[in-house]
């Protein structure tokens, strides 16, 4: 009888929850998003008087530069999350089979960027040094190097539970490192890997700290620095209509490859990708 | 292990980008920040910068930024810490078991995890309008008009973006408690509640023990994430009112716009130490109440 009144508390709690935390802040987002300026001065609850979703939908996709920040986000993730991933289980693979104390000391430093920030002014001093301050190739591999300490840290971890037995047979059979590396340790990390990619598209398509410091000109912007700079536009008062509808439409593309994929990152996740 | 040269090249193959990245993007910056932090670089200086040095030190505590803003920060940070682990370990709880109304409200409940942090200061920052959505709401239930001003106290106005903050970042956590809770026999609750445990005794002397290994993540990442907020603060507030949500991130920022570089430089490292300093013990701390099966 106790566990059936916690299970109803429980449900009580998520239905709650969900309620005021989830669902009427998406949609009071969504309804204002429809409203017109007028209506919109002000944010509530209700439904538009006049509706106005076609014309605030198409200012916020032309004045908001929805189109070129979703491909200048795509130009950013993809490329460092690759790196990051290749390269982290690179390191990843020798910190789980390798137990000398340099080597875990080597660990110990490549996941300090887990607990420190990176140092943003000298970062951009150094990709100035490099010669590509204000590019999109210097946030690429300052994404890439400073993740790695989250996908080395979650990488190392996966591959320890992998059994040796198959690297070994296939060592014997003749196979070099990076044969081993990609044909049969990367294949067997591959939840771990599927859930590290999902939680890293996750943070770096919604970041906006390094891409508003690091990246140049406005036509390099990513999606969250266009919803930056398009408030900032706004001068007097917030277009709480445009603002929302731009919000709804930077927000979208995720949403739904999550709505797609969110059985492999909860399972992904739950399943020891995470410990 | 056999040590074999074949292990060594392999170590240096498969080792040496991971360096190359992190050294030169990651740890170079780090401790050139520690080098700026005791020079005089600012906008008007050409050139290699001179070395000034505690000149910054006693600037940012002249100017009061040491005063004003490590305080908020660790505030900031420390709220963060344990309205988000709440949430997280709650809502974990609450879905942990496999059905079907399970599924679908962690569907919902991982929706903040996904828009970015700075909409979600934006979308809160709507809502908690003096005359908006939440005060109309209030209104509504109370019967007589209400106006608190969320966003315009000196005093509590850090907690509400703290709690803005929790919300958007509470879905990872609610994984990682699930991957935790996931990993614990059924047979031990099972024993447990046949031997006549309460619910309350299960979770405080089964669960929590044996999750331990997640509350030691999730407790270090919000924390080390509430140290370094900068997202959601710069969307809701900018600082405001009267600088009583600025965090070191925030001031750093300052600094940066009007080209006190040696200054921004100076209030990072001191940033830096805040987080080592929170961090390590508590991870030592938290490691000691862990249980392994």
């Amino acid at each position: 009888m106790n566990a059936d009144r916690w299970t109803k508390f429980s449900y009580a709690i998520l239905v709650a929850f969900s309620l005021f935390a989830v669902l009427i802040p998406a949609w009071i987002l969504i309804v204002n998003s429809f409203k017109t300026r007028k209506d919109a001065a002000q944010v509530s609850l209700g439904l538009p008087d006049t509706w106005n979703a076609l014309e605030n939908y198409r200012t916020a996709f032309v004045d908001g530069h929805v189109l070129q920040g979703f491909l200048n986000t795509l130009i950013v993730v993809v490329p460092a999350i690759a790196i990051t991933l290749v390269v982290g289980s690179m390191a990843a693979w020798m910190f789980a089979r390798h137990a000398a104390r340099t080597v875990r000391w080597l660990y110990y430093l490549a996941i300090t960027p887990i607990i420190v920030p990176a140092a943003l002014l000298p970062t951009i001093f150094v990709l100035r040094a490099l010669g590509v301050q204000n590019t999109q190739f210097g946030l690429i591999v300052f994404y890439a190097a400073i993740f790695l300490g989250f996908t080395i840290f979650l990488m190392t971890g996966f591959m320890k539970t992998i059994p040796r037995e198959l690297e070994e047979a296939a060592r014997v059979d003749g196979a070099g490192p990076w044969r081993i590396f990609f044909r049969i340790v990367m294949p067997l990390s591959a939840p771990g890997l599927v859930a590290l990619t999902l939680i890293l598209v996750i943070v770096l398509w919604n970041d906006f700290f390094w891409p508003v410091f690091l990246l140049g000109s406005q036509s390099q912007q990513t999606l969250t620095v266009g919803l930056y700079y398009f408030i900032s536009g706004q001068a007097f008062e917030i277009r709480w209509e445009l603002v929302f509808a731009h919000v709804v439409l930077i927000s979208a593309p995720l949403i739904i490859v999550f709505v797609v994929a969110q059985r492999r990152l909860v399972e992904g996740i739950t399943s020891g990708a995470v410990k | 292990m056999i040590k074999r040269p074949r292990n060594s090249r392999e170590l240096t193959m498969f080792l040496a980008p991971a360096v190359v990245l992190l050294g030169l993007l990651y740890f170079l910056p780090l401790l050139l920040n520690i080098a700026l932090s005791f020079s005089d670089w600012d906008l008007h200086r050409k050139g290699v910068p001179g070395f000034a040095g505690i000149q910054n030190f006693l600037g940012v505590i002249a100017d009061g930024t040491i005063a004003r803003d490590v305080p908020t920060t660790i505030l900031f940070a420390l709220s963060v810490t344990l309205m988000q682990n709440a949430l997280g370990l709650g809502l974990a709880l609450a879905v942990e078991r496999q059905s079907r109304i399970s599924v679908f409200f962690r569907t919902v409940l991982l929706m903040p995890m996904l828009i970015s942090a700075l909409a979600a200061g934006y979308i809160w920052r709507g809502i908690l309008d003096p005359a908006g959505p939440l005060n109309q709401l209030l209104s509504m239930v109370a019967g007589a008009g209400v106006d608190i001003q969320w966003l315009g106290s000196t005093s509590a106005t850090v907690f509400v973006v703290a709690a803005v903050q929790s919300w958007k970042f509470y879905g990872l956590l609610m994984l990682i408690y699930l991957a935790g809770l996931k990993t614990i026999p059924t047979e031990l609750k099972e024993n447990a509640q046949i031997d006549g445990a309460s619910k309350w005794q299960v979770f405080r002397h089964i669960k929590l023990p044996l999750i331990a290994p997640a509350v030691t993540v999730c407790v270090v990442l919000t924390l080390v994430a509430g140290f370094s907020a900068f997202d959601v603060i710069v969307a809701m507030t900018g600082g405001g009112p009267a600088r009583s949500t600025e965090v070191v991130n925030i001031a750093a920022q300052q600094y940066l716009a009007t080209g006190q570089f040696a200054y921004a430089t100076t209030i990072s490292l001191v940033l830096y130490v805040a987080v080592v300093v929170a961090a390590l013990p508590l991870i030592v701390l938290l490691r000691r109440r862990e249980v392994y099966l």
